[in-house]
Formats: C-alpha cells, structure tokens, sequence
C-alpha cells in the first residue's frame, strides 16, 4: 500500500511540529511548508532519523503567491493538509498602525484561503483529501483584547465551514480545529491558567483522531466549547461593557 | 510573563523567558543577553534554573543522527530522555544512565550529570558522552570530544549549565535485550539490615530502595530494596502508560506530616511481588505515569533534600539523619537511597563512592532552619548535597562539600562565562 502523504504548511510553528511527528510516527510521509529553511531542515533530518519516512521541505512565504506555484505543482498526492498558519499580532500596535493590522488580517485570512483554495482545488481532482485548518476560539467572538487576529479568525473559520460545505460532493473533508490556550511561542509571553491549556502534542493527538474519525469542528479541550457557548450567549448589552 | 519554577515549584519567578530552534537564534539571544541561565525542561527542583532572564531549549529538540548498529546518537539538547527512548529501544539500544525521571533533557542530564539507579556500576550520565558543541557567552561554539581540552568537560559535566550552552551532544548508548527487567523486592526490618541487603547486591545492575522514614525507633531505617536486570527475551514493544494527571495544586494539608506517616506505613505494609518481570517505563519512571505529581505538595510547593556520603560513614550518617529527622518531625513519602560509585572528574558533578538519600519535604516556613541541622550531619561526615535538587544551601556547607568549587569559578572568570551566565543557585553559591 502506498504511504499517505501529509502537507504541513506553517511547519515552524509548534503545533506543527508535534503534528509532523503524531503523523510521521503513524507511517505517514510528510511535506514541510515554511518560512525558514534552516529549521525545515534540521526538522526534516530529525523526522527521517527517527521515523524512516519520507520528508520533503518547501521553503515559501505565504504572503508571496508566486511561491505557492512550487507546492501546488508537486507531483505527490496530498490526502492531509494542516494549516498552522499564525500570527497573533499585537493589538494595541494594529490600533495604532493599519500596516500592522493589514498584516495580521492578510496572514490570517486573506492569503491563508487563497492558499487553502488552491489545495482544495488540487484534492478536489484527486478526488480525494482532508483539509485541517487551525483557527481559533478567539473568533467566536469579537474582544477588545485582540479583535484583529480574532475577526481574522473568525473569518478563517467561516471559510473552513464554507470549503467544507462546498468541497464535500468532491469526497474532499475540511476539520476546524480551535485549540484554545497552547503552550508555544507564540504565546510564551502570555500566562495562561493550567486547566484550560493544552499541549502542542495534545492538539496534534486531537487532530490525528479528527483525520481519522472525519470530525467537522474540533475543540482541543472539551471546557472550551463550554466556555464558548457561555460567552456568545451573554447579551451584547453586558458584553460590550466588560473587560475582555 | 511567566512565573517559572523548578519541579519542587519553590521557588518561582517571574521569568523573561526566551526560546530558540535553530543556532542562529541561540547566538543572537546569547550575545545579547547581560546576565542570562540557561534552562533545560526545568526538571531540577530547586533554582539552579531559575533567573530573572531564561534560555530555555525546549524548542532546540532535534534528533540529528542514530546509528542502529553502533548505537551512537547525535541530538540536539532540548531533546528529552523520553523523546529518545521513544524510538531507540525497539531497535535494542537504550540509555546507559536514567535518572527517574524521563522528561529531564540532554541538556539538562550533562548539565546536572544526572545518576541512575546503576551509578554503582555505570556512573553519571557524563561518561557516555563523547562529544559536544558548547556556546559561549561571547557566541564561540567549542566542539569538545573525549581527549580535548579535558577542563572543559570536567567544568560542564555537573556544572549546571553554568559553562555555556550546550547545542548539541554525541552519546553512546548500551545494547539490550528486552524492554523489560526482572524486578526482585526484598523488605527489610531496620537499617542494619538494609545496608547488609543493599551491600550484598552492589553487584546488580539496577538497585534501589525506598526507605521508610517515620518508622519507630527500633524498626528505623526498615525498607523496600529492589534490583533489577534487563531480560533477554528480545521483547522491545512497551505498551504506552499513561495513567492520570494531578489537574491542579492539592491543599497543602493533603501532604501534612500525619498524612506522610500513613502513606508511609501503607505503602510499606502493601504486599508486593518479590518477582517481576516489568517494563523499562514502568520500572525507571513510575512517577512519570502521574502527570504533575508535583503539585500534591500544594502551592508553597516542596524541597527534594538530596545528599550523598563517603561509604565509610554512609551507615551512621544515614542513621544520624533518620533520628535527626524524627527529632525534627520531619516526615518524607518519596525517600530514596542508593548505592552510589566511585565519583567521576566532573568538578560539581554530585555523587561519590557510598551512599545517596533523597527526601521530600513540603515547603513551610520552618523547614529552612531544619534543613540547616541535616546539612551540618551531612557535612560532618563529609557529604554534600546535590546541587539539582537545591534551593538553600548556605555558601558555606557547598564549599565543605564541592572541594573543587574555586577552580570552577576561576575557570568561568577566565572563559567570561561569570556574571553573562547566572542562575539564581550560582549567584547565591557564589560560583
């Protein structure tokens, strides 16, 4: 039996990374897409030495379309692609400056799907695929705290849903995944309460079992549909005064 | 900012903690960085990792080489003891030392020069390194290998990450035949006879035992010793156990001394097999099945008190300590003791030839003064304390115990690794 090849774009970031090796370690080749190629490589190196599988690296920027053309255009199956795309950004500088806010948007939403389309397209002609796309609990609903990475998520999410809707007579599958807290780097400057924070390792055990078992939407941890729930459902009256 | 701590969760600090994956990135934080320590996957107890400014190496995990035949492996240091028992064994290698836990990072078990429950036989973990590459403070990468500059090893076997940060390691692994060991206990009624056991068996690979330290007077020192030695039944599959994780932090009350005793004259009293057959994970990490047992101990966290002393003395010192301990109220659960080898050239590197005791005690107020009457014991019968377990040595009793500790801190003076890499541990130690 052929080997089932995974795509994992944003491939640097931890999520990433533990997915590479939940999937290399059940007998899957994988695809690395990422911004830098020296970590690509000491990852690809790692995933070989100790899985005996095939890994091969992309370096592109998501920002740069004429780099995805490399990707798209390789021969190999995809039947698993994993958005770990990311940015977080910071608030208060994309209040300040609409470049930034323009970043965090355009990263998160706008080229993100342009990208996932074209992966879309390429499983809807093999006829076969699973799109895993990592948004996010923050855009359930919009906070003063982060409402640019939020509505950019949001805007992710909404999209997920609609590929999924439309790529579904194509036999091609998209799982929403919102993780809630993860301990990375991208949030090593935050402190997050131990309850509510997954792994990396857990989020990619999730996502395995997503693949596997065809799941539409994915919470990492069970308490964050709850509080999800709970926070859409206080009255915009109340909500718009709180401090979130 | 995260408030960080080590595994007693005493004590903690806020942290600016910064991370790396790749070489570049460690040299860019390392040149920038005024005063920084740099930190494994903080499973030393005390604050040999802690400082107001972390390097952490987490993200720098990377397997770069394994040679099934040989058995050498090329890793990058954030990689964890787990991480490589992982994929290893099922080819018959497996690590000459572990410590007891499987979470502790490469860097951080030559940092540390972690032992096992074999140092009687194989020694710290150090000795099965053969080689490594080591950034300076200045952004120089030193390539050591066995038979270079042999200061620079004997600085950074056991010298807490104090030297540099280690990048990337070379280590020889050992052959076995099976992922599972015969285990055999034997339950003995005081400490004379605990030591005649535990001296009988030097000759087996894996020995340990879980000493008893609220006994009565005359059953003091009584004890659960096990050996063990892999099998050869060329069984290398282990199924995954992971039982359960301790969510949040217990009331402090859950571990007070009352408590202590009767866990501990449960656990005493609990029948066990005296023949086993027991996988790798179970036998070395039993702890490692319950996820953050650290947190039993409750928000002040706990001291883990580790010594080690001359094996001529080891007897009565361990007896001196057991009474001291009783006179002091002083209840432990997890008390381990060990037979230790002959020690290695590592200038801070912890054991010596005779016997280790680990205790853990919850952090209180009152604890600090106690731990002051067990140090002067231990260094009475020239003893010392292991520096990854420690948060509260005085400068006095560290350099009673570590006779080499000025050549270390000349060397760091020399090699401009002084006030560029400080841990709390080493500002108060004064290395």
């Amino acid at each position: 039996m052929a080997k089932n090849n995974i795509l994992i774009i944003g491939a640097e970031s931890d999520i990433a990374l533990a997915c590479a090796h939940q999937f290399a370690s059940k007998g899957y080749d994988i695809t690395l897409v990422g911004r830098r190629l020296e970590k690509l490589q000491l990852i690809q190196r790692d995933l070989i030495t100790r899985y005996q599988t095939d890994v091969k690296v992309f370096e592109f920027d998501l920002l740069e379309p004429s780099s995805w053309q490399e990707i798209l255009n390789d021969s190999t199956q995809v039947d698993v692609a994993i958005s770990a795309v990311g940015l977080l950004g910071e608030q208060k500088d994309a209040m300040a400056d609409f470049e930034v806010a323009k970043n965090i948007i355009e990263t998160n939403f706008t080229y993100l799907t342009g990208f996932l389309e074209q992966i879309a397209n390429k499983m809807k002609v093999q006829q076969t695929g699973t799109i895993v796309g990592i948004s996010s609990v923050a855009g359930e609903r919009g906070r003063g705290s982060n409402y640019y990475y939020g509505s950019a998520k949001a805007g992710f999410t909404a999209f997920l849903s609609g590929l999924r809707n439309e790529y579904f007579k194509y036999n091609v599958h998209v799982i929403t995944v919102k993780p809630g807290y993860v301990d990375t780097k991208m949030t090593k400057h935050l402190e997050f309460p131990k309850l509510l924070t997954a792994s990396p390792n857990d989020v990619a055990n999730k996502i395995f079992q997503a693949v596997y078992k065809r799941r539409n939407t994915v919470y990492c941890l069970p308490i964050w549909y709850l509080i999800m729930v709970i926070l859409k459902s206080i009255p915009e009256i109340f909500f718009k005064r709180m401090k979130l | 900012m995260p408030r960080i701590s080590g595994w007693g969760n005493y004590p903690s600090i806020d942290t600016n903690l910064e991370l790396f994956d790749t070489i570049e990135q460690a040299k860019s934080i390392v040149l920038e960085a005024p005063e920084i320590v740099y930190q494994g996957n903080l499973r030393s107890y005390g604050d040999s990792a802690l400082n107001e400014r972390a390097l952490n190496t987490r993200n720098f995990s990377y397997v770069f080489d394994f040679d099934k035949k040989s058995g050498i492996l090329h890793a990058t240091s954030g990689l964890l003891i787990g991480d490589i028992l992982s994929f290893v064994v099922e080819y018959g290698w497996f690590l000459a030392v572990v410590p007891g836990t499987k979470l502790v990072s490469i860097g951080g078990a030559i940092a540390a020069d972690v032992h096992g429950k074999n140092h009687h036989i194989d020694g710290g973990f150090s000795n099965f390194v053969v080689s490594f590459n080591l950034m300076l403070p200045n952004g120089e990468i030193i390539n050591w290998s066995k038979h270079d500059n042999e200061d620079l090893f004997y600085a950074t076997c056991g010298g807490m990450g104090l030297t540099g940060l280690i990048l990337d390691v070379v280590i020889q692994l050992v052959p076995i035949d099976s992922a599972y060991l015969q285990r055999k206990t034997i339950v003995t009624k005081g400490l004379e006879e605990t030591f005649q056991v535990m001296e009988d068996l030097r000759g087996t690979r894996f020995l340990v035992s879980w000493i008893d330290t609220s006994a009565e007077p005359k059953k003091i020192g009584r004890a659960k010793i096990t050996s063990a030695e892999f099998i050869n039944d060329s069984n290398y599959n282990v199924p995954r156990n992971r039982a359960f994780s301790i969510p949040s932090y217990l009331p402090g009350f859950c571990m007070a001394s009352q408590t202590i005793r009767a866990m501990n004259a449960c656990y005493f009293a609990l029948p066990i097999a005296r023949e086993k057959v027991i996988d790798f994970d179970r036998f070395f990490f039993p702890l490692d099945a319950i996820g953050n047992w650290n947190k039993v101990y409750g928000r002040k966290g706990f001291i883990q008190y580790q010594f080690v002393v001359p094996k001529k003395h080891s007897e009565i010192a361990i007896k001196r300590i057991l009474e001291k301990l009783r006179e002091l109220k002083l209840y432990s659960f997890l008390s381990v003791l060990k037979n230790t080898g002959k020690c290695n050239k590592g200038w801070l590197s912890f054991p010596m030839e005779g016997m280790s005791l680990a205790l853990d005690f919850q952090y209180s107020d009152d604890l600090l003064p106690k731990l002051e009457l067990l140090d002067e014991i231990v260094i009475g019968y020239g003893g010392r304390l292991y520096l990854a377990k420690d948060c509260r040595m005085s400068q006095s009793t560290f350099k009673a115990g570590y006779r080499h500790y000025e050549k270390f801190k000349n060397f760091r003076i020399d090699r401009g690794m002084k006030a560029r890499i400080e841990s709390k541990q080493s500002i108060r130690l004064g290395l």
